[in-house]
């Protein structure tokens, strides 16, 4: 098997396998404690990195062995409306994660996810390949760049709380992987319609392999943020013990 | 935004207790917060004695100040001995909830 196919293969399935657990993980959680947050970033795993990717995925393999226009058409849509339910669900978790009682986050989701239903609504009347497919994929990477920038600006906060014992080690570990995480998937969307509005429908090998790479990272970051092993995390509280 | 009242405290008795004049001293608390990654308008008292324990003292120093472990000290035992209504900050919001992801 050549390199760059086994590196996709191996970082897609990653990426979608970390993205279903924490996406089914949160969603337990929420139904325990029926908090917002747990349900929208729970929902934004699984819709977005996980079943959603789980199309893109299958259309990818649909295109190589040319399926009928119908059932690409099927699988873009449906990935459409995974990924633009998923990254809507992101920005109302991020909302209330990191701007509680305000307004303009909701404001800035609200108009960001309606350009997303017009982009689907003109997608599914449309023929597949039809470049109102992109609507969705580019207005969804503000509302990943903004949770990434929240995570990461966090982070740097909490992590200096830490070394005074005023912040668990582990919070700040997950809040700094879940913004990488983040950063890796907005990286992937800008550098796939970038590619695509550059180099047409077939990207060329380094896109594929860049977009793995980075599929990769964001596996590691979910692994490592929410699912520690424990060697890892006794390392984490040595660190800050020290 | 009005500053912690555990800050404003903290501020006071810098001052009294030390040859600083009040802007210098509300500004050497604000830099000892800022490196703990802490606001002025919403520390607590329990991160305001961490600062005033792991952070002040080297910012003290810095500015001449002697016997400043000592001085930081008293200012952590007379914040301890008073009760402060300051409601947790967005930082500390958002960790509490990112914690549970964790559950």
């Amino acid at each position: 098997m050549d390199g760059t196919v086994l590196l996709a293969l191996v970082g897609q399935v990653a990426f979608i396998g970390a993205s279903l657990a924490l996406g089914v993980k949160l969603i337990a959680l929420w139904r325990r404690t029926r908090q917002l947050p747990e349900l929208c970033v729970g929902l934004s795993f699984l819709l977005s990195g996980g079943l959603g990717y789980l199309a893109w995925f299958l259309l990818g393999v649909a295109m190589l062995h040319e399926a009928s226009p119908q059932l690409r058409h099927a699988l873009a849509a449906s990935g459409l409306a995974c990924s633009g339910l998923g990254a809507i669900a992101n920005g109302i978790g991020n909302a209330r994660i990191f701007r509680p009682g305000r307004v303009w986050p909701l404001v800035f989701v609200g108009m960001l996810g309606a350009g997303m239903a017009v982009g689907f609504g003109i997608y599914v009347r449309a023929a597949s390949g039809h470049a109102s497919f992109w609507i969705g994929p580019l207005l969804s990477l503000p509302i990943f760049v903004w949770g990434a920038t929240e995570a990461l600006t966090l982070w740097s906060v909490l992590r200096r709380r830490a070394r005074l014992g005023l912040a668990d080690p582990l919070v700040v570990n997950r809040t700094g992987q879940w913004g990488v995480a983040s950063l890796a998937v907005a990286l992937m969307v800008a550098i796939t319609v970038a590619s695509r509005l550059l180099h047409g429908v077939y990207p060329p090998a380094w896109v594929s392999a860049a977009g793995s790479g980075l599929c990769l990272v964001a596996a590691l970051a979910i692994w490592l943020g929410f699912f520690p092993p424990r060697a890892f995390r006794e390392r984490l509280a040595r660190a800050y013990a020290a | 935004m009005a500053d912690s009242p555990v800050f404003a405290l903290a501020c006071e008795e810098l001052e009294r207790r030390t040859a600083l004049e009040r802007l210098a001293a509300r500004g050497t608390v604000r830099i000892a917060l800022k490196k703990a990654g802490l606001d002025v308008a919403d520390v607590d008292a329990t991160q305001m004695m961490a600062v005033l324990r792991r952070v002040l003292p080297a910012e003290l120093k810095s500015r001449g100040i002697e016997e400043a472990e000592r001085i930081c000290e008293a200012i952590a035992a007379t914040i301890a001995e008073r009760r402060f209504e300051v409601a947790p900050d967005r930082a500390s919001q958002a960790a509490e909830t990112i914690g549970r992801f964790g559950d």
